[in-house]
C-alpha cells in the first residue's frame, strides 16, 4: 500500500468541521481502502471533532483543530491536536445500555462508536497545553478484500 | 441532506432521507425533521436506504423524536439501513428502543403494532 497523509487544519466551528470533513471525504474516495476502514475513519473524525466543536469550543476564545490521517498503511493512524480543555476520552465510560425510550441516554454514544472503530487510543496533554489524541484503525487493502471475498 | 415526506395508508408518514447524517447533516435537517413529526404526533417510518453515514448526533436525533412521539402514543420506525449504518445501530443497541426494520412493509407493520 502506498503511504498517503492527509493534513487538515481548521477552526473548531460547525463551518470549519463541515469544510474539513468534505476535504477528508474527497481524499478518502481517492484512496484505495476498503469501505469498512473508510467508514471507521469517517466515524472517528465525526465523533472526535463533533465533541470538540460542541464541548471544547465554548471554553476557549478560538478553538484550533489539526487532524492528520496516515492512509495507505495498516493500521491507519489519525492524530487530533486541539487547544481546548484537557479531555482524555478513555476516562469516559460507555453509557448504560438503554432498556426503554424513557431511560435512554441523550449522549455518550460518540465515544462508544470511536472505541468500536479503533484498535488503540493514546491521549496526551502536551506541555503547550494542547491535547493530542492518536488513534489506530485496522485497514484492509481493496485488493486483499476482493481476494478474501472470492 | 434531503428529506421527503409522503403520507401513506392510515395517516402514517413515510420520511425518506438522503445523504449523510453526520453533525453538519443533522444540523441541516433536525429542525425540519422534528417539526414535521412531533407537533402532529404522527407515526412515521423513516427510509434510510439512501443514507450513507450516521453518527451519534443522528442517533440522538432519532431517540429524541421517538421519545417525543412515544409521549403522544405515536411511533418512529427506521428501515432499510445500509450495512455499515446498521452496524452503528447495533453498536449502540438502538433497536432495543427504536425499531429498525429491513423494508417498508415490515416497518409499516411495526408502526401499526
Amino acid at each position: 500500500m502506498q503511504g498517503h497523509r492527509v493534513e487538515l487544519r481548521f477552526p473548531g466551528t460547525l463551518a470549519g468541521f463541515d469544510e474539513a470533513f468534505s476535504t477528508l471525504l474527497a481524499e478518502l474516495r481517492a484512496d484505495r481502502i476498503d469501505p469498512r476502514s473508510r467508514f471507521n475513519v469517517e466515524v472517528v473524525f465525526e465523533e472526535i471533532v463533533s465533541n470538540l466543536v460542541r464541548h471544547a469550543a465554548p471554553h476557549v476564545g478560538t478553538l484550533d483543530v489539526e487532524v492528520s490521517v496516515d492512509l495507505g498503511a495498516n493500521p491507519i493512524v489519525m492524530t487530533f491536536v486541539d487547544n481546548g480543555p484537557a479531555f482524555d476520552p478513555a476516562h469516559r465510560p460507555d453509557p448504560m445500555p438503554p432498556t426503554s425510550l424513557s431511560d435512554a441516554p441523550d449522549g455518550g454514544f460518540g465515544l462508544m462508536l470511536v472505541r468500536r472503530a479503533t484498535t488503540s487510543t493514546q491521549y496526551e496533554r502536551m506541555t503547550d497545553r494542547r491535547n493530542r489524541l492518536v488513534v489506530a484503525i485496522a485497514a484492509t487493502p481493496l485488493a486483499t478484500s476482493a481476494q478474501a471475498g472470492s | 441532506m434531503q428529506m421527503q415526506i409522503t403520507e401513506i395508508a392510515g395517516g402514517v408518514l413515510n420520511v425518506a432521507l438522503t445523504g449523510r447524517l453526520d453533525t453538519p447533516g443533522v444540523d441541516r435537517i433536525e429542525t425540519r425533521f422534528t417539526a414535521a413529526l412531533v407537533p402532529r404526533g404522527a407515526t412515521a417510518i423513516v427510509d434510510l436506504s439512501a443514507v450513507e453515514f450516521v453518527g451519534s448526533m443522528a442517533i440522538r436525533m432519532f431517540i429524541a423524536v421517538a421519545r417525543a412521539l412515544g409521549r403522544q402514543h405515536a411511533k418512529l420506525v427506521l428501515y432499510a439501513p445500509q450495512p455499515l449504518v446498521n452496524d452503528v445501530f447495533e453498536t449502540v443497541l438502538l433497536r432495543q428502543i427504536v425499531p429498525v426494520q429491513l423494508d417498508s412493509e415490515s416497518a409499516l407493520a411495526a408502526a401499526r403494532s
